[in-house]
């Protein structure tokens, strides 16, 4: 069993190999090996890491992505933002706890649940205008009025007709 | 400029916080986030869709356009899906593999899609978007690489670009350096897009014949020793080599019964590099798979027309399409068998060729090759000798003659359709041995076929 | 450990100093697995602080800095440097433990931070080379060696080690493929002599 410690100080008992779906803390197990001292986890709060557990558990056992499969042969490769089922319906969270999940995968570095909330986000942006975008994220538009005619006119081929 | 705070990672958004954030947190919380987070995220977008969130604000716009973002580029470009433009093969050679500029290369061939849609681009945008075209057919790689068939993603783009386009329809007046491209881009893809039977390109393709064969058969175009479809710089003609495709390609079309189905494979995928048939026995230093067994097409016009029709005092111009519409005219085409094996540049009478020799210090993968062999027509059987070598600009040239048992020799310079080794073959010019200038001549389609092809030889006059 | 994890960014970050000091006595001590683990734990503490948008592409000077962003800065080039050093440090503590795996690993990700840590680079050569990627191992530490001239001694040492190594390797494998020839040439020699009476 693995003791984990959030930033809001709650304590979370797992699987090793759950939690090992995070290289960062499996690459901390195979160092040091299991002990009672819990792995602090200062950069995530309990109400996302038990969602990441839920994730990790219920993709334990699958293999991990590898070095070498992210350099293949062949670099084409069509990119799918087709999310499997289960993960669409653990994604569907609010926009916040949407991005928390996003950094706490950076973070622990879980790459498939990264790719999973990346690829919402960017399902999200997809066909939607500058302005769409703006509104979907709350992003203040600090351009002058001259930058934004100069990005317009030099992104003009862009805009989906 | 708004508050850098990290609270997004150490806030606990607890159970007791107001269901719906304040708009000011959300914003940062993406503000936030890591760049290259941000830009795993844009990876799995579309460009257009990239190109709109960079359009948000100025911190998106940097995350997008700045240099950090050739990781972006790189991976929005492959997963597009693109070729890899560092081809093992590139034969120009002047690609610094290691510097491709990824987003320059994406946004270029979507800002070139976007021109083939348009009806009206500017002629500036046009002709960098054939430009661009032509670049990515040069990048499509080789039919096999490493005893495995390769898919070319470049051509499946470029057949959907292209197809649905008109830009490639224009019957450009230009100067010759702007026409260049178009022709290049066309002489590429042979017709193979124009094979609708509406009247409108029946039509098109009819002005277009004339055209192409008031050009070919202007003895003004084929100036002294310099008569081939090439620049006296030693770089391709494209003009020249389209008009030969045209008519080539034109006549065959009307050739009756099972003659109209024998004809050099067309199209994007026949371009691509090492796409001509294997025998299974090439020598290395064959790169341009030059021993075995050719087709060969020729077509002519009887002597007399070609004098009428360039030396009539009557007319006024040399260009004049209603010839070619008189019933009395007449075109021949003739159907050929080469077979062809490599000899040592010492045993060549195309030793002291000067151009190929030019050559030969410029490119070392490329060295002339000199070949001799056999040609068989209906009516006989000629030695052939040549040699075939890389031009200035990555075109494969062929230059070889024919003598036959009377005395009379035949000389022929062409241009590999595409890449080297590829299916569609070489398109050129044949005329007279020590060419003078009313002296006759007319067009060649040279193509490989598989060396246990049943020989087919026949003459057509229409 | 305090029972209470804090939660600013300056106290992360000096709780992961003490967390580094804590590993680099271990280290001295002979405590590997002491030492990982207290790195480790600096770690946990770190990553995440490092990443900031604005400040990664260099926004944060362009604009007028309030007194906090000018902290910000600060403690970010400060997270960077000691993330480094603790990687580095990582990488020694796997060489001690003979796992190169893990060694080059940890050196790649404290080159990620510094590409001119050549410590890191060195560590790197070294256990390329224990792997038997004999090629990469020279690359990497005559680059060591062209950028670093003072630590030429050990990187000619070194590479005059991994020679011996793979000189030795290569005199074992060339005898197995004469072996190996030896064999196959008798037995082509013996193809060839059915086939000559079966044209015969």
């Amino acid at each position: 069993m693995v003791l984990l410690v959030t930033s809001d100080n709650e304590q979370f008992t797992t699987d090793r190999d759950i939690v090992e779906r995070s290289v960062l803390i499996k690459n901390m197990l195979e160092d040091v090996g299991e002990s009672d001292q819990p792995i602090p986890l200062p950069n995530v709060s309990s109400s996302v890491l038990k969602k990441v557990l839920e994730y990790c558990e219920h993709h334990r056992g699958e293999p991990l992505p590898t070095a070498d499969s992210e350099q293949s042969q062949d670099e084409t490769r069509k990119r799918t933002t087709d999310i499997s089922e289960w993960d669409q319906k653990f994604i569907t969270v609010d926009q916040e706890m949407l991005f928390e999940i996003i950094l706490a995968a950076n973070y622990l570095d879980i790459k498939s649940l990264l790719d999973v909330g990346c690829k919402t986000v960017a399902n999200m942006i997809k066909g939607k205008t500058p302005e769409e975008i703006r509104k979907l994220f709350n992003i203040v538009n600090d351009f002058t009025p001259e930058e934004e005619a100069q990005i317009k006119k030099e992104n003009e081929w862009a805009e989906d007709r | 400029m708004r508050s850098l705070s990290s609270h997004l990672v150490t806030s606990p958004p607890s159970p007791s916080a107001p269901p719906t954030a304040p708009a000011g947190d959300v914003a940062a919380f993406f503000e936030s986030f890591p760049v290259e987070v941000t830009q795993r995220m844009l990876v799995f977008c579309r460009p257009q869709d990239v190109i709109a969130f960079s359009s948000t604000c100025r911190l998106a716009h940097m995350v997008v356009f700045d240099f950090s973002a050739q990781y972006l580029w790189r991976e929005l470009f492959f997963s597009h899906p693109f070729d890899d433009p560092r081809q093992p093969l590139d034969i120009t050679l002047e690609s610094d593999a290691s510097a491709v500029d990824w987003r320059h290369k994406t946004i270029e061939r979507l800002k070139a899609e976007r021109v083939a849609k348009s009806s009206r681009a500017p002629s500036w945008q046009t002709s960098r978007a054939l430009q661009v075209f032509i670049s990515m057919i040069h990048d499509m790689p080789a039919v096999i690489q490493r005893n495995i068939p390769v898919r070319s993603h470049n051509l499946k783009w470029l057949e959907r670009v292209l197809r649905k386009s008109d830009i490639l329809n224009f019957e450009i007046e230009a100067p010759r350096s702007e026409g260049m491209p178009y022709a290049q881009l066309r002489a590429y893809l042979a017709l193979s897009l124009d094979e609708g039977d509406d009247e409108k390109t029946r039509l098109r393709l009819e002005a277009r014949r004339k055209r192409s064969r008031i050009y070919v058969y202007n003895v003004r175009n084929y100036p002294g020793s310099n008569w081939g479809p090439f620049l006296p710089d030693g770089t391709a003609d494209w003009i020249h080599i389209e008009h030969l495709v045209n008519v080539i390609v034109m006549n065959l079309r009307e050739l009756p019964g099972m003659w109209s189905r024998i004809k050099p494979p067309l199209g994007l995928a026949a371009i691509r590099p090492y796409s001509v048939p294997s025998n299974g026995s090439e020598q290395p230093r064959d790169w341009a798979r030059v021993e075995g067994t050719w087709r060969r097409y020729v077509s002519f016009m009887d002597f007399r027309d070609l004098y009428a029709f360039n030396f009539d005092f009557n007319r006024q111009s040399d260009s004049d399409p209603t010839f070619f519409d008189c019933p009395r005219f007449r075109e021949g085409t003739r159907l050929l068998e080469l077979k062809l094996r490599l000899i040592d540049r010492e045993g060549s009478r195309f030793r002291s060729h000067r151009r190929a020799s030019a050559v030969k210090s410029r490119n070392d993968r490329f060295p002339p090759i000199y070949f001799t062999g056999t040609s068989k027509s209906v009516k006989s059987s000629t030695i052939t000798e040549g040699v075939v070598y890389m031009s200035p600009d990555g075109v494969v040239r062929w230059e070889f003659c024919s003598t036959h048992p009377g005395g009379a020799k035949w000389c022929s310079d062409g241009a590999q359709i595409g890449h080297v080794a590829s299916a569609a073959g070489v398109v050129g010019v044949w005329t007279t041995h020590n060419r003078c200038s009313d002296d006759t001549v007319g067009p060649f389609w040279l193509w490989k076929v598989k060396d246990d092809c049943p020989l087919q030889l026949m003459e057509f006059s229409r | 450990m305090s029972d209470q994890f804090p939660e600013s960014t300056a106290m992360k970050l000096s709780t992961a100093k003490q967390k580094k000091e804590t590993a680099d006595q271990a280290f001295k001590e002979g405590n590997l697995k002491g030492a990982l683990l207290s790195y480790h734990e600096a770690l946990m503490f770190l990553l995440g602080l490092d990443k900031n948008a604005l400040q990664s592409i260099g926004v944060g000077s362009a604009t007028p800095v309030n007194d906090k962003d000018g902290k910000d800065a600060k403690e970010k080039t400060e997270v960077d440097e000691i993330i480094e050093k603790i990687y580095a440090n990582m990488s020694a503590c796997h060489m001690k433990n003979e796992n190169w795996k893990r060694a080059v690993e940890t050196a790649d990700k404290a080159l990620a931070k510094n590409e001119a840590n050549f410590k890191a680079m060195f560590r790197k050569g070294k256990a390329l080379g224990e792997m038997g990627f004999f090629d990469k191992a020279v690359k990497i530490l005559e680059e060591v060696k062209e950028k670093n001239p003072t630590d030429a001694p050990a990187v000619d040492a070194e590479l005059s080690r991994l020679r011996a190594i793979d000189n030795e390797r290569e005199r074992a494998n060339k005898q197995k493929l004469k072996g190996f020839l030896n064999r196959a040439e008798k037995k082509t020699a013996a193809v060839t002599r059915v086939e000559e009476s079966e044209t015969a």
